[in-house]
């Protein structure tokens, strides 16, 4: 029996290569560049989503606040870049360490909070990120940052002509995120993690230490997050704090994952590659008119979800069924 | 009055109580005792409408109640006083006494059985306005058993009344049973504690792990050392 | 045999409520404890305080000679102290196996080690045929062994069981008791609470009664049950017979 578990977990990573040759593949062929910029932002979220889901999908604290760590990145690595010429690389990498040391401050009085209240402060200190970066003058305040693009050029990871480059980074992300991810759901962590959002009280009862154990999702869950707030900078090359620091960021990391399948291996990227390109391509038909339509449609899919799959949509394909937390 | 034929009840696959049969004659002080866990509680909630029995069958004046939903099972003039008491804490003793009886349409209806339960216990005459969290164990129960007889019931169920009540108490509140069942209320009453509730009780049935193990007059039961392995094992 | 446990003049108060006053006891290692008493004696309030679940008001208790009277469960478990709940707490969306993995992983740290012990205690509770199942779909038996198979995996030195044979039928209460006995041959030792008298009566080793939050009487199940005031506290205090 044990080598089924064995040939079980081979064959994720068999499926994983394949996916990933795939993709490599699949902008090749690709040269409109609007395409192109559906192709990067669906991968981008897949690796957004699939962080997110570490915290609130295998430890089940359901945060609507990851725009906070989302921002924490983008500012970071774009303010180091711009006021002090440290290439993003190095930037991205000092972003995900202090979004993870935001996330361990703030878990600290908020993880003594239970499941809503929880989120509701999630929610409260995006906010309160926000607010702060808008006032923020070292960072443009309102205005936000632009990064200057002079050319292609991998050192200081900007590039004009393509967005291929760009796919490709984000990709290896997604494929980073998705491999830690594996490594969670055979490891102690991974189980404590799961234990933890079962039951609290029967996890601490078998030696979990619950406190320690939330802080370590948080602060991982942070880290990729704020990596991926870089590499939007870098993709975009402006910020500001209504374009990386909103609430919809937070949704839109949370959705994919809540659609394809909470605390899942692969929930997240199936549900990226499903809502991302209908997002991208309902907006083209709505116009940019109004923030709320946006709102309305997630808050549609989130009920259609809930009420008729809440395990998400790989259920429909796996026998293993894990319930929603 | 009351007939239960072979009543089991379960929760979830664990059974509560099994192939379970008492009858309780027109005003009659019927007891059901047994240890923690024998389903006395189990029996009464059933009988009451809470819980909905897998088998069996319920009649209350020949009609069959098994499964009747709690508010009918009032209707039809069965009050239960749950286990501890559930009161409305912070609602005053003249509260929770009008809202036991709000079953009757007529307002003169609702205000007169408050007389025969001041006369009962007068001491809830005395604190009408106080808040009822604020009462002791025993004003509790006696609010609790006040507020049962609002709907003017014609079986009165008891779970534990005596529980976590002192001494002295619990013959008062026993004492008052006797009174209740003198002014016609038929009594179903379940305790742990045995012997001074078969000093007022006419029969009595021995619940052990949800099945009837012995029953007969409560003298008789009061007597037999059988009991004291039903209660405790060996 | 020397005392695994002792607690020392434990109190604790809720509210003004007196739940446990005064509790001296000793759980000597190997044996089985039955732990009873009537309704609202403190029996969950004891165990709770030796689970680390309650803190006591005033008092201490010992483990192996250590104070842990402080200590939460999470520690008290990697301790040697492990219990069960009595309202089961299986992590529903795993499978049976996965369950008592985390039981295991506080002794052992590799995944696969673990999984191996965890094999080894579903056998010792008869779940082998039920691991790969999903803990949700199991029956409340089932979960119940579950239960204790999860603790049992954390290798305690002293196992802490709330209620499990309750609600039982005799058949499957019967193998419950088989159970405990092969976990005291295994070395560990078992303080039990319990409401069926006649299940857990004839397999503990030593009682102890509670009654109005106080230790009422301890001994040997047979003194037990005819010692009159152990008798008065179920049955009433003027019962005769």
């Amino acid at each position: 029996m044990a080598s089924a578990f064995e040939t079980r977990r081979r064959n994720q990573l068999i499926i994983a290569a394949a996916v990933v040759a795939v993709m490599i593949a699949l902008p090749l062929g690709v040269k409109d560049v609007y395409v192109q910029n559906i192709l990067v932002l669906t991968v981008m979220y897949a690796a957004l989503s699939q962080a997110w889901n570490i915290l609130s999908g295998y430890c089940g604290q359901i945060s609507l606040g990851h725009a906070l760590y989302f921002g924490i990145g983008a500012y970071a690595s774009t303010l180091l870049f711009v006021k002090f010429g440290i290439i993003p690389w190095f930037g991205m990498a000092a972003g995900g360490i202090f979004a993870a040391a935001i996330a361990l401050l703030v878990g600290w009085p908020c993880f003594r909070l239970g499941g809503h209240y929880f989120t509701i402060a999630t929610i409260v200190l995006a906010e309160i990120g926000l607010i702060l970066f808008l006032n923020w003058s070292y960072a443009g305040e309102a205005s936000g940052l632009q990064i200057p693009v002079s050319g292609d050029s991998w050192l200081t990871f900007t590039f004009l002509r393509s967005k291929l480059p760009y796919y490709y980074f984000a990709l290896g992300l997604a494929a980073v995120v998705w491999l830690v991810t594996y490594f969670i759901e055979d490891s102690k962590w991974g189980y404590y993690w799961r234990a933890v959002r079962e039951n609290t009280m029967a996890a601490q009862s078998l030696g979990v230490q619950v406190f320690r154990s939330k802080m370590a999702a948080a602060a991982l869950s942070a880290f990729f997050t704020a990596i991926g707030g870089s590499f939007y900078a870098q993709f975009v090359s402006y910020i500001d704090p209504d374009s990386v620091m909103v609430f919809q960021f937070s949704l839109l990391m949370a959705l994919p994952a809540v659609i394809g399948g909470i605390g899942t291996l692969w929930g997240p990227p199936l549900g990226a590659a499903i809502l991302i390109p209908f997002t991208e391509l309902t907006r083209s038909y709505m116009g940019g008119g109004g923030k709320g339509t946006d709102l309305i449609f997630y808050g549609a899919v989130i009920m259609i979800i809930a009420l008729a799959r809440p395990e998400g949509l790989l259920s429909l394909v796996t026998r293993t069924r894990h319930a929603p937390p | 009055m009351l007939e239960v034929q072979s009543l089991t009840t379960a929760y979830e696959g664990l059974v509560a109580i099994s192939d379970v049969s008492i009858s309780v004659g027109a005003r009659e002080i019927v007891a059901v005792v047994g240890a923690n866990g024998a389903g006395k509680s189990t029996l009464l909630k059933t009988i009451a409408g809470m819980e909905r029995p897998a088998t069996g069958r319920i009649l209350f004046e020949g009609a069959d109640i098994a499964g009747a939903p709690t508010h009918r099972v009032n209707m039809l003039g069965i009050a239960l006083v749950p286990e501890g008491r559930r009161l409305f804490p912070r609602l005053a003793v003249r509260d929770n006494l009008r809202l036991g009886s709000y079953l009757h349409r007529r307002k003169s209806d609702r205000e007169a059985p408050l007389e025969t339960v001041f006369k009962l216990f007068p001491r809830l005459a005395e604190r009408l306005d106080q808040r009822a969290e604020t009462l002791s164990g025993g004003e509790q129960q006696m609010l609790a058993i006040g507020r049962a007889l609002m709907t003017r019931p014609r079986l009165l169920m008891l779970d534990e009344p005596s529980q976590g009540i002192m001494p002295k108490l619990v013959d008062e509140i026993l004492d008052s049973v006797r009174t209740i069942r003198e002014a016609g209320t038929t009594v179903l009453i379940v305790e742990q504690r045995l012997a001074e509730t078969l000093e007022i009780a006419d029969r009595a049935y021995v619940l052990q792990t949800g099945r009837v193990v012995m029953s007969g007059a409560a003298r008789e039961i009061a007597g037999n050392a059988d009991v004291r392995r039903a209660y405790l094992g060996i | 045999m020397s005392a695994l446990l002792e607690t020392e003049a434990l109190t604790v108060r809720f509210g003004g409520i007196l739940a446990n006053a005064d509790i001296s006891i000793g759980v000597n290692e190997g044996e089985i404890l039955g732990l009873i008493g009537p309704n609202g004696a403190g029996k969950s309030t004891l165990f709770n305080l030796v689970a680390g679940t309650y803190r006591p008001t005033s008092g201490r208790i010992r483990f192996e000679g250590r104070d842990i009277t402080r200590l939460p469960p999470a520690v008290r478990c990697k301790l040697g102290v492990a219990r069960t709940f009595q309202v089961v707490k299986s992590f529903e969306t795993m499978s049976v196996l996965e369950n008592v993995v985390v039981g295991a992983l506080v002794r052992f740290t590799s995944t696969r080690t673990a999984r191996e012990e965890a094999y080894r205690v579903l056998d010792v509770t008869g779940l082998t045929r039920r691991a790969e199942a999903n803990a949700r779909d199991l029956t409340p038996p089932e979960k119940r062994r579950l239960e204790v198979a999860r603790a049992l995996a954390t290798q305690p030195k002293l196992l802490l069981l709330d209620e499990v044979l309750t609600g039982l039928t005799p058949a499957e209460a019967q193998k419950g008791v088989e159970l405990v006995r092969k976990i005291r041959e295994l070395g560990v030792t078992v303080v039990m609470v319990e409401h069926v008298m006649e299940v857990v009566m004839p397999l503990v080793d030593r009682a102890i009664v509670l009654d109005l939050g106080r230790v009422l009487a301890q001994g040997a199940p047979q003194a037990i049950v005819r010692d009159p005031k152990v008798i008065q506290a179920y049955l009433g205090d003027r019962f005769h017979a």
